[in-house]
């Protein structure tokens, strides 16, 4: 098993000009990942302008149901509906997913598995925050927070906001890499066996087809355990590729969505008891 | 004296010792649950009988992996050597751990779901369900640990030397005792929420996404672990000296005790909101931030934990 999570293709774009720094150089597989989900993420949101122009079916259905929970979630976090916290939370949200997501397909990797994207989306949520808490509270009051319980306390508060990012974006990476890992290994345990998993899997869909066109799956007997206990293994191979692939994405970027969120209330919330 | 006979022997024991030893206080404690829940109403007697043969087949199962796994370490066809005795050591308490916490973790939600279906015996399919669900996300540490388990077995066959056995003994205590704190917590939160779903079965709706994300958050420091424990169980070791096993052990101490304590306050904190939320499910938003919030506060332990312990390995 070839395991180094530091290896990656690089490329230094700014060589000409002698800048062969680190900070100068770009990781090519992430950048091709992070594209790829990019196109998939605007080809959905082009069926999703051509759907919304036609008549309500069930996919402008679908669209609707996922637009208005971002809605709803914004307006469950402040008490009111502000446009500028929707779009920020929903495309934060709807880019981590995509980049974890592209990672079920052959030949391409999760982005977020590179420190790098996790920590541009952290930093780019704590940038967010602390220009709508200036925004809302003005700068003094924002300064004046820093001092909240005594003056002494300033950098405590200061290091306290700035590991708002490392945490953020070492838990997507964490999260994301471990599941990575989980999957790998799990390849890797197959190796051998994975010709018969397939196999198995085709033989599987095979029998369980023509029985069923038939009509005539058992319902008892050695034949019975025998297919039930071919698709609980076939099952459980794609229950971990499902969970590991959707459900884990989907929880991350709902983390990252909600605690955005969730600092950013706090900081205004704090302006309204204020005002009254 | 200690030598190579000694440590591989300890292993097979410790291994089926630990595991066993779990799982038979969590099938006590299930079923000894049952028959209280039994006992206080008797109509209920079919339903929640079948629930715990289910619960305690998937409690069983901690054990027998353990077993397989002792049997692969006794006949074993390579010839013994310190380095493979130390990676059986590392075998042993993956294994060990792991089957050990999460028997008598899932062995509660077994003891909460039966007490629902006393109180609701209508309602009991649901409640298998989730008790299923959650014993199944719980075993995930179980399954891991018995992968790793064999990659550590393929890694010291190819180098039996006695650097790469410590190698494979600290990835096994990383996945051992990092499977703990994660077992407890599950096992707190799991509890609650089976409980809360018997006291008010119309929040179902509510207690159940409930449950799934916030299973999946507790779950959270053991995938921290997972990955160091791979990034211990990978790290090359060319031009490497003794010491540096000493890193990476300190490297497995560093993330597996990190995921004690913060699993276990999470699944407090999240026990705590699901029984809240049993009682007002219309606060369902509110009560999803506040423990996501808190949760993320949490959690930033095991975060910096797991910075540590990746500087530990690079160094190395």
């Amino acid at each position: 098993m070839n395991f180094d999570i530091f290896n990656y293709h690089l490329i230094h774009p700014l060589e000409a000009f002698n800048l062969t720094h680190p900070f100068w150089t770009l990781h090519l597989d992430t950048l091709i990942y992070t594209w790829a989900a990019m196109a998939l993420f605007f080809s959905l949101v082009f069926v999703a302008r051509v759907a919304l122009k036609r008549a309500p079916n069930k996919l402008t259905i679908l669209f609707e149901t996922i637009v208005r929970f971002f809605m709803n979630t914004t307006r469950d976090a402040f008490g009111y509906f502000e446009f500028r916290y929707f779009a920020f939370t929903a495309s934060l949200f709807l880019f981590t997913f995509f980049c974890c997501f592209i990672g079920i397909f052959p030949f391409l990797d999760e982005a977020t598995k590179d420190l790098n994207t996790t920590f541009a989306l952290g930093l780019s949520s704590f940038c967010f925050v602390q220009y709508q808490k200036i925004r809302v509270n003005g700068l003094f009051a924002y300064l004046k927070e820093y001092l909240h319980p005594f003056f002494l306390l300033a950098p405590i508060n200061i290091i306290g906001e700035l590991a708002k990012i490392a945490s953020m974006s070492f838990r997507l990476f964490g999260n994301i890499l471990g599941g990575g890992v989980v999957f790998m290994m799990l390849v890797d345990f197959l190796q051998g066996y994975a010709y018969y998993f397939f196999t198995l899997g085709i033989i599987y869909f095979v029998v369980h087809t023509i029985l069923e066109f038939f009509n005539i799956l058992p319902t008892q007997g050695f034949f019975y355990i025998l297919l039930k206990a071919m698709s609980v293994i076939i099952f459980a191979l794609a229950w971990a590729q499902l969970f590991f692939g959707v459900f884990e994405s989907l929880i991350q970027s709902f983390v990252i969505m909600m605690l955005t969120l969730t600092y950013l209330s706090m900081g205004i919330a704090h302006q309204d008891q204020q005002a009254h | 004296m200690i030598n190579a006979q000694i440590i591989h022997y300890s292993a097979a024991f410790i291994t089926l010792t630990l595991a066993a030893l779990g799982g038979g206080i969590g099938q006590g404690i299930a079923s000894l649950a049952t028959i209280d829940a039994i006992q206080r109403q008797p109509c209920s007697y079919q339903q929640n009988f079948r629930t715990l043969v289910i619960g305690l087949a998937l409690i069983e199962s901690g054990i027998i992996i353990a077993l397989v796994t002792t049997l692969m370490i006794i006949f074993s066809s390579q010839p013994l050597t310190i380095g493979i005795a130390c990676g059986e050591l590392g075998i042993a308490a993956a294994i060990g751990l792991a089957g050990g916490a999460v028997s008598i973790a899932s062995s509660f939600v077994v003891k909460a779901a039966t007490e629902s279906i006393g109180r609701q015996p209508f309602f009991s399919p649901k409640i298998t369900t989730v008790m299923l669900l959650a014993q199944s996300i719980m075993e995930a540490p179980l399954i891991i640990a018995f992968i790793v388990s064999l990659l550590i077995r393929n890694r010291i066959n190819a180098n039996p030397e006695l650097l790469y056995g410590l190698q494979g003994l600290a990835a096994g205590i990383t996945i051992g005792l990092g499977s703990v704190g994660p077992s407890i917590g599950q096992a707190i939160f799991t509890q609650a929420a089976c409980k809360s779903i018997g006291t008010n079965k119309n929040a179902y709706n509510k207690i159940f996404p409930f449950m799934l994300l916030l299973e999946a958050i507790i779950e959270t420091p053991f995938m921290f672990c997972l990955l160091v424990g791979a990034m211990i169980l990978f790290r090359p070791l060319d031009g490497a000296i003794l010491s540096d096993a000493l890193t990476l052990g300190a490297a497995a101490f560093a993330i597996s005790m990190g995921s004690l304590g913060t699993a276990t306050g999470i699944g407090f904190t999240a026990s705590k909101s699901v029984i809240s939320l049993a009682q007002n499910p219309d606060q369902y938003s509110l009560l999803l931030r506040t423990t996501l919030l808190v949760a993320a506060f949490i959690e930033s332990a095991i975060i910096y934990a797991m910075i540590v312990a990746i500087m530990l390995i690079m160094e190395v």
